[in-house]
């Protein structure tokens, strides 16, 4: 249908509309229109791709100087695929609507291994290796070497598609990763270069969160995506996360022992290529003098070994010359090394700022900060000048290089911490460094600056004001939108206590009581024996969910629920829990009930949907409050106050209802949907936790429904589950939670339009 | 010997009713010959034995019992000259290979008798027709099946026997109580075995290795309940018995998770990888010290148990489908037509269980020959060629699409008509064209035809009209039962008044006639010797059924509603026609 949002056509490839779609829009093109950030939260379900794409495509359509480009960043790589069938879809629906094609390139982006076309590349199973490979064989110097010795390999892909394939831009369309690969094999070019050389002209760009908020990749692949650029930051509820990841390192005996290793392959490389090239390294030397600048010349290709956030200024500066020549660079590095094998020696947890750190290694080796922060830079550079091709052997020295450049550049919002052991087994000895990001806003800083709209949305987002917060920047707009419901398609319920009384928490001092965990396992056979095929429960942590398994099968419990249904558990082992997740869903299809034992913060509680019967019910067993006594949530969390104001249990409280909220959401993914979520922690019913829930989830958590024990939660949901049964039409939903056309240009409509997006 | 059959086994030196004989037991029968004699006096095919029981241990005979399924029991006894030792020998060889081969024709027997059952209980009225003919004893039963039901038989398809399922809690039927003396008794079903086998395959290999060879049942199923097999909780001891079933299941799980792979969910992708742009080693992914695996902690437990629970729904789900592969195979093979989307995921299953058949049927040999080698190649050889199939772009696109899809906002009309195939077009759209060579119509011909149309027109009205339609009304509501015009007709009126119960006798009557009459009827004109012997087998049937099912209803008939036997005229007469044939067939037969 075509509507008209706030003075703008957007064709919508529908023929009905949710209501919440529209003000979704009407927000969007407000945030667009004022060229600042919004954030948007609209339960997962409602459609939100479809009505982001398809205002901003109109929109660009409409004003092709205003925004010239959208980044969509997804998080995995199903959902990009998601994302590009989406688009598709919305072009096809122009094709018929308005009789052409609209003129746009959209595209998606991915690592080598998931477009790779080459005949063998393409075969490896790890990412790693194939870009390995791929480098070994589009590396500028062994290109340089083929054109003199036609028996070295290169790939043919790429060489047509440095032959022919820049001049020649994508033509218009919509190409997802097959796609890509596709037009590749037709023309002979290497999808993945073509993907690369295209992103910097084409209207939409998808691809992951790393390509934007990594400074590593982001430096290389996002560099000139224009200003005018939209990004979209889609399912963002943990992009606070993201960003802290990005910018952190973590080094371990192992990784030290390789780098150590590394840098004997590297010593006698110099040594040789000195003896019968010495040229080359003189070479080197030179242009380390004059600067860092030619180091671009084939980065294209060479692009792994991109330095950390550089700051520009540093680029153009010269290398120091006590890391200039070759074997001084090797020797410096060992002594870097041997020091952090040395600060690895300790026998309790030491935290330190990058600045002790720094004061410290000056101290002890002598090493000053300035040629730390060229190390990345300068072990690129030898690398290439070595002409290794394969540099997937050193990713352990690059990742000591990084850690350098990123410890000396970085004096704030970071923070070092070295243990001893790991704390799950205190025992055993192995000892790690963590350089911890602290301040999620530093990865995300150049995005909200560089780019007009960045747009924050997730099925998730609240309490929405914390993300400004951490994320430090100003939103012209933040909104939480509701689902308008023809019937109440999910049931909140919050359980507090057993049939016996006993209060339910998973709070540290009760958890373990054989009278919480015993009426945990009540509430979850009772509730299994009146739920439809598939039910999720969401544990603390693996360690607690081991625990509660192990007194459930001394208990009877799980014989007691396996005459229900089936169990399956998740683990830590990812192919197991693929293994379990598969069958589970094949339980639930064939009709025999299944119950899936998983982890909040786990793989299962991010990325996998239970609609429909895959998740008739969703049950929470305890807040999922992060492991508090880490060293490195504490030092964020000290951080977090001194610089932002935040106080500590504010945000843990806000992480801990935002992946509860992550977890029951699983269950309801669409307006046929429905499910029960429940809530099975005597805090969740109080008010701090309680307001702390998406609006969507909320509005349907009754006063009523807040203090219930087992025997009342099952009543409830069995009546519920009887209605939810019911035939459920396309009537009953029209003009409250879907609208044609004309209910939506009706005047009334509008008005409540208005007033919903006026309360949010 | 009367039959070809395969002697399996001869065991001399046995008594029947105090005569010294031979038993033999052969592949579908047991025999008994008496002395030297040439004539099998005893023969039982294993079909027809219900079970078999022996006499228990210290009694001085040593006898074996079969008991048949119409429960007569014969005993033979077993007197060896070598004394007791080798008449308990002698009478094991006998059980051993009955305890084979019994349950092979059981299944059969109650397979067959299941699905008559089945039948009879699904048609009334052949249930009907069964009860008029059989249990009366007009027709044995197995005539019957042969001749009445053959259609029903036939038309069913072959013989769907739907195996038991696996109850998802069935060990937790297992339940151990006190047996009073500080020991523990479990309580063991065939049903929770046969639940456990079918499980767990690696225990039923177990138990066939071990079983009669290496220990009795009850020292299985002791040394079952105290493995750590069974109590998921326990620390894997090293001398276990099971220990290797616990390894061959890991291994299937393995095989479990690389054809998940080939068969690629998106649930999985999104596990695997969650886009990592692995552009630099950023993270350095610590993989588990394989030591730490083996490491005996608490948690160790803990975790080794959620993986056993996993594998056991695993298991189970894997026993249901092994039954249903079958099913699945004729489903997909007949529904081609459908969907494109689940005909592939069908066939995705019927692959997989196909594969997986044929693996297992690899491993057994495996383990027979008992090689590690062959097991390696098998597999890979079998991962290689599962790998190719990965869907095509076009099917994973449009999974996307369908998934994407919000059906309640797509409009309602969907356009999924067949689409009609016309090699001519104008055929369809103008119907059947009349010949035009052979009559012509001339225009004048027309013209002419509409005019005396419209002349015949206008004086279509003027017809005589016979009544006026309340007239009519009231002679068409005289003419209803009760009416004036009906008096003093009322050939039903006997029929109306009958009592339900003797009304649906000859209803059920008339039908087991009918088809009696069918038979016979079907037989005429006789032209080979097997219908005119089939034609006298039908009267006869047809006489009895006269003499017993008829002549019975007309005497209850006449007792119990005096003048209602002129409600059998029809029948009589019927049977009288019959009769006639017969008789006209008998004579031009005699006279020829």
């Amino acid at each position: 249908m075509k509507l008209n949002v706030d003075g703008l056509t957007v064709h919508f490839p529908y023929e009905y509309i949710y209501p919440e779609q529209f003000s979704y829009m009407v927000e969007l093109k407000k945030s667009l229109d004022a060229k600042g950030h919004c954030m948007l939260e609209m339960p997962s379900g409602t459609g939100k791709t479809v009505s982001l794409l398809s205002l901003i495509v109109a929109y660009m359509r409409a004003n092709p100087l205003h925004i010239s480009k959208l980044i969509y960043c997804s998080r995995t790589l199903p959902e990009i695929e998601k994302v590009l069938v989406e688009l598709a879809g919305l072009m096809d629906y122009y094709e018929k609507a308005t009789g052409e094609r609209p003129k746009l390139v959209g595209l998606a982006l991915s690592a080598r291994k998931n477009l790779c076309i080459h005949p063998t590349v393409s075969k490896e199973k790890e990412g790693k290796i194939v870009d390995g490979r791929c480098q070994s064989l589009t590396a500028s110097h062994i290109r340089a070497r083929h054109l003199k010795d036609e028996s070295v390999p290169v790939c043919t892909y790429f060489e047509n598609f440095d032959m022919h394939g820049r001049e020649f831009p994508l033509p218009p369309g919509i190409y997802t990763l097959d796609d890509l690969k596709e037009y590749g094999q037709q023309k002979g070019w290497c999808p993945y270069f073509v993907a690369r050389h295209a992103i910097s002209h084409a209207n939409i760009v998808v691809y992951s969160y790393h390509y934007l908020l990594d400074p590593k990749i982001a430096d290389i692949v996002s560099k000139e995506l224009s200003k005018n650029s939209v990004v979209v930051f889609d399912e963002a509820h943990n992009i606070d996360n993201v960003c802290i990841d990005s910018m952190s390192v973590k080094i371990n005996r192992r990784i030290l022992d390789k780098c150590t290793n590394n840098l004997q392959t590297l010593e006698k490389i110099v040594e040789d290529l000195k003896e019968r090239d010495s040229k080359k390294l003189k070479e080197e030397y030179q242009r380390l003098v004059e600067g860092l600048k030619d180091a671009n010349v084939a980065r294209e290709t060479d692009i792994v070994l991109a330095n950390p956030v550089l700051p520009d200024e540093i680029l153009q500066e010269a290398v120091p010359g006590n890391i200039r020549n070759a074997e001084h660079f090797v020797f410096f590095m060992k002594k870097l090394v041997e020091y952090i094998k040395m600060r690895l020696r300790v026998q309790h947890v030491v935290q330190e700022s990058p600045a002790g750190f720094l004061k410290d290694i000056n101290g002890k080796i002598c090493i000053d900060r300035k040629p730390l922060r060229f190390c990345a830079e300068r072990l690129a550079s030898l690398i290439k000048t070595l002409e290794i091709a394969d540099v997937s052997d050193f990713s352990p020295l690059v990742l000591i290089s990084n850690f350098a450049t990123l410890v000396s550049t970085y004096t704030k919002g970071f923070t070092i911490i070295i243990e001893p052991f790991n704390e799950r087994s205190p025992t055993v000895s192995n000892p790690i460094l963590h350089f911890s990001c602290l301040d999620s806003s530093i990865a995300i800083k150049p995005v909200f600056d560089r780019f007009q709209s960045v747009v924050i949305t997730s099925g998730t987002l609240s309490p929405l004001d914390m993300y400004p917060k951490i994320l430090d920047f100003h939103p012209t707009l933040m909104t939480s939108f509701t689902m308008t419901l023809a019937r109440q398609c999910i049931l909140p319920i919050v359980v507090t206590k057993g049939n016996d009384q006993v209060a339910m928490s998973s709070k540290y001092e009760t958890r373990e009581d054989i009278a919480v965990i015993r009426n945990y396992g009540n509430l979850l056979v009772e509730m299994a024996s009146i739920v439809p095929d598939g039910m999720v429960c969401f544990f603390t942590s693996y360690l607690y969910m081991e625990n509660v398994v192990a007194s459930w099968y001394d208990q009877g419990i799980i014989d007691q629920l396996l005459k229900y249904k089936l169990l399956f558990i998740e683990t830590q082992d990812a192919a197991e829990t693929s293994l379990a997740l598969f069958n589970y869903i094949k339980a639930c299809e064939n009709g025999r009930g299944a119950v899936l034992l998983s982890v909040a913060r786990g793989k299962v509680s991010e990325g996998v949907d239970f609609d429909h019967h895959l998740g008739r019910a969703v049950l929470m067993f305890g807040i999922p409050y992060v492991y508090t006594q880490s060293k490195i949530l504490k030092a964020r969390l000290e951080y977090l106050r001194d610089q932002f104001q935040i106080k500590e249990n504010d945000f843990l409280t806000f992480d801990a209802m935002r992946h509860a909220a992550q977890c029951v959401g699983r269950v309801l993914r669409g307006k046929t949907d429905y499910g029960i979520m429940v809530f099975a922690d005597k805090r969740f019913s109080r008010s701090d936790k309680r307001n702390k829930l998406p609006k969507w989830i909320q509005e349907h958590l009754r006063d009523s429904f807040c203090n219930l024990s087992v025997e009342e939660c099952t009543q409830i949901s069995r009546k519920w589950l009887k209605q939810m049964a019911q035939p459920f039409t396309r009537e009953d939903q029209l003009g409250i939670s879907l609208l044609t056309l004309e209910q939506l240009q009706s005047e009334e409509m509008q008005k409540k339009i208005f007033k919903r997006a006026q309360q949010a | 010997m009367t039959s070809s059959e395969d002697v399996l086994l001869q065991m001399p030196n046995v008594k029947y009713k105090k005569d010294d004989g031979t038993l033999y037991v052969m592949s579908e029968r047991l025999a008994w010959i008496q002395g030297n004699r040439d004539v099998v006096t005893l023969s039982h095919k294993y079909a027809d034995i219900k079970s078999q029981k022996i006499s228990p241990e210290g009694k001085p005979k040593i006898q074996l019992q079969i008991v048949l399924h119409d429960n007569s029991t014969f005993t033979f006894h077993f007197v060896n000259p070598e004394g007791q030792q080798g008449q308990i020998g002698d009478r094991d060889q006998v059980k051993e290979l009955l305890i084979q081969l019994l349950p092979k024709f059981r299944i059969k027997v109650n397979r067959e008798l299941e699905e008559k059952n089945r039948l009879l209980m699904e048609n009334p009225r052949l249930y009907q027709l069964y009860r008029d003919l059989v249990t009366e004893r007009i027709v044995t039963a197995d005539e019957f099946w042969a001749s009445h039901a053959q259609q029903f038989l036939s038309s069913q398809k072959p013989v769907t026997y739907q195996e038991k399922g696996v109850s998802s809690g069935f060990l937790s039927g297992i339940k151990p109580e006190t047996d009073g003396m500080n020991g523990i008794r479990y309580n063991l079903s065939t049903d929770v075995i046969e639940s456990i086998f079918k499980t767990y395959p690696a225990v039923r290999r177990k138990h066939l290795e071990c079983v009669p060879s290496q220990m009795t049942e009850q020292e299985f199923w002791t040394k079952f309940f105290q493995s750590h097999y069974f109590h998921r909780d326990r620390l894997p001891l090293l001398k276990d018995l099971f220990s290797d079933c616990a390894k061959t299941d890991d291994k299937e799980m393995r095989r479990e998770l690389e054809k998940i792979k080939v068969v690629g969910s998106d649930v999985i992708s999104i596990l695997e990888d969650s886009e990592r742009v692995d552009m630099s080693a950023s993270e350095m992914a610590d993989p588990v010290n394989p030591k730490d695996k083996d490491k005996v902690t608490a948690q160790g437990i803990y975790q080794n148990m959620i993986k056993r629970f996993n594998q056991h729904s695993i298991m189970i789900l894997k026993a249901c489908e092994r039954n249903s592969a079958k099913e699945g195979e004729s489903n997909s093979s007949s529904n081609s037509a459908q969907p494109s989307n689940s005909a592939t995921d069908e066939q995705a299953m019927v692959n997989g269980s196909s594969s997986k058949k044929k693996k297992k049927r690899d491993k057994d040999k495996d383990n027979s020959s008992t090689s590690a080698a062959p097991v390696e190649n098998g597999d890979s050889g079998a991962s290689a060629s599962l790998v190719q199939p990965l869907e095509p772009p076009e099917v994973k696109r449009a999974k996307i699409a369908d998934k994407l899809a919000f059906e309640d906002l797509m409009s309602t009309e969907t356009h999924s008509y067949a689409q009609l195939n016309l090699t001519r077009i104008d055929r369809y759209l103008n119907g059947p064209v009349p010949d035009h060579k052979t009559d012509v119509v001339s225009s004048d011909e027309l013209q002419r035809a509409s005019l005396s149309m419209r002349e015949h027109v206008p004086r279509w009205e003027g017809r005589p009209r016979l009544l006026d339609s309340p007239n009519a009304v009231k002679i068409v509501g005289e003419l209803q039962p009760g009416g004036a015009l009906m008096k003093g007709s009322h050939p039903d009126s006997v029929a109306l008044t009958l009592p339900k119960e003797v009304e649906q006798d000859i209803r059920s009557m008339y039908g087991s006639l009918c088809e009696v009459l069918r038979h016979f009827w079907s037989c005429f004109p006789t032209t080979t010797p097997a219908l005119e012997e089939k034609a006298k087998n039908s009267y006869q049937t047809l006489k009895r059924f006269e003499q017993t099912k008829i002549t019975q209803l007309k005497e209850r008939l006449l007792r119990d509603h005096l003048d209602s036997s002129k409600l059998l005229s029809h029948v009589m007469s019927i049977i009288a026609a019959a009769d006639g044939k017969y008789n006209q067939w008998l004579q031009r037969n005699n006279r020829r």
